[in-house]
This record gives C-alpha cells, structure tokens and sequence, in this order.
C-alpha cells in the first residue's frame, strides 16, 4: 500500500474503509505513488442508458481535504448534460453544498445517483441538456452509443 | 461539602441538597450541629430605648427574634430549646450558627437598582431550617419533616428585624421578612419520575407562613397570606435567597434518584456507544470531569444537535455562530460536558440532552424539567437556568436534543 506517512488520520480511514466495504458498482483505488489520487471506475447504473457501462473517472483530495471538496473529473467520454467534454461534474456537492461531513464514499454515490438521474436544468455542456429537453428519446440513444462506443458497454 | 448529598448529622437521615455552583458550602458540616432544638415559647412586649440590653436578646444562650416597632418600643420572641427537632442555618456568614455557608451565583443580577453587582444580595443570616428528629424507639421509615423560615440566628442568638423591615402582629403574633426576602416553591407533582412541574413561588416569613410575592423582590408591602400552604419542604422544594437558589432532596427522594456512580454509569455507556466526529472521523469521548484530551472533546452545534469533535469548517464571520457540516443549519457551537450532579437528576435515563447555551448533558426528563423551572431573576422576574452552572438558558425550549454519529461499527 502506499506510504500514509503525513497523510491525515481521516484520509487514512477512508481509504481502509473504501477497501474494506467497496460501495456497489463503485471501485475507488489510491493510486500507488500518491496517496490522495483514486483510480475510481463507476458501473452504469441499471436502468439508465449508462447501463452496461463502466466509467472511469480520477479523484483527488487537495491539500485541504476534507475542508474543502475533492476534485473529481470523468476519464471516460460520456453524452451527459451534467459533464462537460474535459470531464468535469456539475454537481453542487462538489462545490458549494459541500461539508466535511461528506466523505469520497458520498461523493461517489452522488455521482452514481447523477447518472440514474440526469438534471438538464443544471446543465454543464449546454448543447447536450438542450437535446435532453427538447428530444429526450434521442438523447438517450446518443447517451446509450456513447456508452457502447467509449465505456466498453454493448 | 462535595456533593448534593452529605448527611447532615450521623443518625440524622434529612439530605440538603446543595450544588456548589448553586450554592457554595462550607466544607464541615457535620459536628456543628449542637444548635437546633428550639422551638417558639413566649411573647414579651417591652418599651426600651435599646433591645440589645434585654436579658433574653443579650443572652447568647437564649435565642430571640426582636421586631423593632419604633425607636422606644420592639416585641421579643424568646424561642427555647426542645428535643424534638434540630435547627440548621442558611447564609453569606462564615460564623459558626451558620451550617451551610452560600455565595452568590455568579451572573446573578442585583435585584434592586442601586445596588453594585459586587456587593451579595444574600443575607448573613439567611434562612433557617427545622427538622424533625427521628427518635431512636422511632420507625426508621419514619419520614422527618422540614421546614424553612427566613432569617437566621446571628452569633449572638438573635435575629433582629429593624424599623425598616415589613412586620405586622396578628393574633398576638408577631411576624415580618427580611430585606430580599426567601422565595419558595414546591413543585407541582413528583420529582422523582420527572413528572412534575413548577408550582407557584411563595415568600416564607420569619414565623414560616406562606405569602404570594411582593410586587418587586424588596418593596415594602407583604403579599397575600396563603392560609393553606404550608412551608414544610417538598423532595424537590426549591428556596431561593436571592443570589443563590437551594433544592432540597428528601432522604426517600434520593433513595429512588441517581447517584455519583449512575452519573458516571451513563458516561462510561456514552463513550461505549464510540461517538465518532463526522469530519475527524475520530472516536470521541466524553470525559468523567472538567478534563480530557483535547482532540477527543464532543461539541454540540445547538441549533441542530450535531455532536462532533473538534474543527475550524463552518465559521460564519463577524458572528459567534457556525455552520454545521451534517445539516448546515447555523447556531453557537459548545462543548459537551456530562451534568455531574445526580441530585439533580429526575430519572435513571441516559444523558440525550443538553442545556443551551452552556452544553451540560443529563436525561430528556432532568432537562426538561428544568428547563421549564422559573428562577425568580431580579426585581421581579424570572429566567431558566441550567442547574448545573447557573447559566440562563438561551432561545427556545433552551436546550437541544443531541444527535450522536455512534454505534456504527
């Protein structure tokens, strides 16, 4: 495992714990040579058009953590109105709603449930929540040949 | 005295109940109790230019009460011993008649305007308290009986109401009260069980008869006499002598109330429960005294409950309030401490709320009993207290119910 040495006690015990109790569909590792960097891979939800998905996304606490949020961005090309092209996650957890009190297991499951539930209201990459509203069917079926084309999903 | 509970005297089985936030006491209580068994005899009218040259008030042997009428004329009441009953005092006084010595509590105000906030509102002499004795051919079950009366004996015997002091003769007895007065109330029910609530404040005279209070703490004019109370204490009677507030535990109260041990029972059941900080992720833990290690303190945001450890996430500027992580509701943030004093428990619960604004812990019933008891606060109004520190308690019901992130693994 890597070195926790300097690592806070709290970023510890996450870590034990993430290992320990992995969150269905949810896989979170620390990467070997920095210990605040997680090689995260999340399951397409059942039921949504990432299903049979598997997305790979990278999470990073920062020097600050867990006073303020960590950065988490989508590896993986994924049709979604709440993640932009670079990745990035509209979600208000990760910023402005976020408390310490939260923990990378629950910014996971949020990202999870963001999947299930798609908000083109808080739209991240524009062109994609206008679809989502105006043409949800087609939406969809891009998000599901996404899916296919860059998550390994049939 | 340590706690709540010391016997007053071996064989004697009446319990005062003092808190030394409440009431700071004296520390030797047992030994001086050869006062006591005295009970009303005579009344003496005389005219005299000095009272203090009467046999009866010069004679330190002889107790008396003297009500100064005028500069020529006062009545004394010569009281004589008797072996039915003992007699503890109540005061500011360090001399030896006084049994339990009491300082103001600290943020008390002065009751009346003009007086500095330095200076005590509680008498030298305060109250007096006489208590039935249980004789040794007596049933050991045999309830005792107390009852207060305000004004205590000085070194010298006596008490002396001055010219000044509210004092009128009824049916050939004479009667008064003292300048700030000894509150009363009995609570409405039983305090053991948590059931009961606050019942009326009354002032007690000189001679124990129940008034309804003065207009203001001092004014002049009595209230009205309450013919059918009686100033026999109550498990739970609370007396107020302005400054500093009494509860009074009967002996069979206390014997169906927490002790010392269930007190620290319920920390030790707290701290098995291991609370963990949601932002730490630390176990914290609840220390048995005004101690612990820093690191593992238990904070409570008291607008939700949230109990947490401690951590700088959540300042609101400019205002002595904080976010709270869990529900980001704002409000004070206080560290938790376990209520060490058991006779001011109602129940064996464990302690699931706290007193805001101070964060002193005991069980849903103790602290809403409490919460709900009026302490009369300066002239003539009322504030709720923790009893534990004296505090008055803040917002609306004045404590919180605490949320604890524990029993997890």
């Amino acid at each position: 495992m890597t070195d926790t040495a300097g690592l806070p006690r709290r970023i510890v015990k996450e870590t034990q714990r993430l290992m320990a109790e992995p969150v269905p569909g949810i896989s979170a590792i620390a990467d070997e040579s920095n210990a605040r960097y997680f090689h995260v891979v999340v399951a397409g939800p059942d039921g949504s058009p990432f299903e049979g998905g598997v997305f790979k996304l990278e999470l990073f606490l920062p020097e600050e953590y867990p006073m303020s949020a960590p950065k988490v961005r989508f590896l993986t090309k994924i049709f979604h109105p709440n993640v932009d092209k670079l990745g990035r996650i509209c979600l208000d957890i990760l910023k402005d709603k976020w408390s310490p009190a939260l923990q990378i297991r629950t910014v996971l499951l949020s990202i999870q449930a963001l999947l299930s539930a798609p908000n083109p209201d808080d739209p991240l990459q524009n062109d994609v929540a206008e679809l989502w509203k105006v043409n949800e069917a087609e939406a969809l079926r891009n998000a599901r040949e996404w899916t296919r084309l860059y998550a390994g999903g049939n | 005295m340590e706690s709540a509970s010391s016997m007053l005297s071996p064989g004697e089985t009446t319990l005062l109940a003092l808190d030394p936030v409440i009431a700071s006491t004296s520390s030797d209580l047992v030994g001086d109790l050869t006062y006591g068994q005295l009970s009303r005899s005579t009344l003496v009218t005389l005219s005299t230019p000095n009272v203090m040259d009467l046999p009866a008030v010069a004679d330190e042997a002889t107790h008396s009460i003297s009500y100064t009428l005028s500069r020529t004329q006062a009545v004394i009441v010569e009281y004589v011993r008797d072996d039915k009953t003992d007699l503890f005092q109540v005061g500011r006084s360090s001399e030896k008649p006084i049994d339990f010595v009491v300082m103001d509590t600290a943020g008390a105000p002065p009751p009346t305007q003009g007086s500095s906030a330095g200076q005590s509102t509680i008498s030298r002499f305060a109250c007096r308290l006489l208590v039935t004795r249980r004789d040794a051919g007596d049933n050991p079950e045999k309830p005792v009986q107390a009852c207060v009366f305000a004004a205590g004996f000085n070194s010298e015997s006596n008490i002396f109401l001055g010219e000044k002091a509210t004092k009128w003769q009824e049916n050939n007895n004479m009667d008064g009260l003292t300048t700030n007065g000894i509150l009363l109330m009995h609570p409405d029910g039983e305090f053991v069980s948590g059931n009961a609530k606050a019942g009326k404040w009354r002032e007690v005279s000189v001679d124990g008869n129940i008034f309804s209070l003065r207009e203001a703490r001092s004014s002049s004019r009595r209230g009205e006499e309450q013919r059918d109370e009686a100033n026999v204490l109550m498990d739970g009677s609370l007396i107020d002598l302005c400054g500093a507030t009494l509860l009074w535990r009967s002996s069979e109260g206390l014997q169906q109330s927490p002790t010392q041990r269930h007190v620290e029972r319920m920390i030790k059941i707290v701290n098995a429960g291991k609370p963990q900080c949601p932002v730490g992720l630390n176990t914290l833990v609840l220390p048995r005294h005004n101690s612990g290690v820093p690191n593992q303190l238990m904070y409570v945001y008291l607008q939700c409950g949230h109990v947490q450890g401690r951590h700088d996430w959540g300042f609101v500027a400019g205002a002595n309030e904080r976010q709270c992580p869990m529900c980001f509701v704002i409000g004070a943030v206080t560290k938790l401490e376990m209520g060490l004093e058991p006779a001011f428990y109602v129940d064996f619960e464990p302690p699931t709320h706290a007193f805001n604004p101070c964060g002193h812990m005991a069980s849903e019933k103790t602290v809403k009993y409490w919460a709900f008891i009026p302490f009369p606060h300066g002239p003539s109004g009322y504030r709720a207290m923790c009893p534990f520190c004296a505090i008055s308690l803040e917002g609306y019901p004045g404590f919180t119910k605490l949320i604890f992130q524990d029993n997890i693994d």
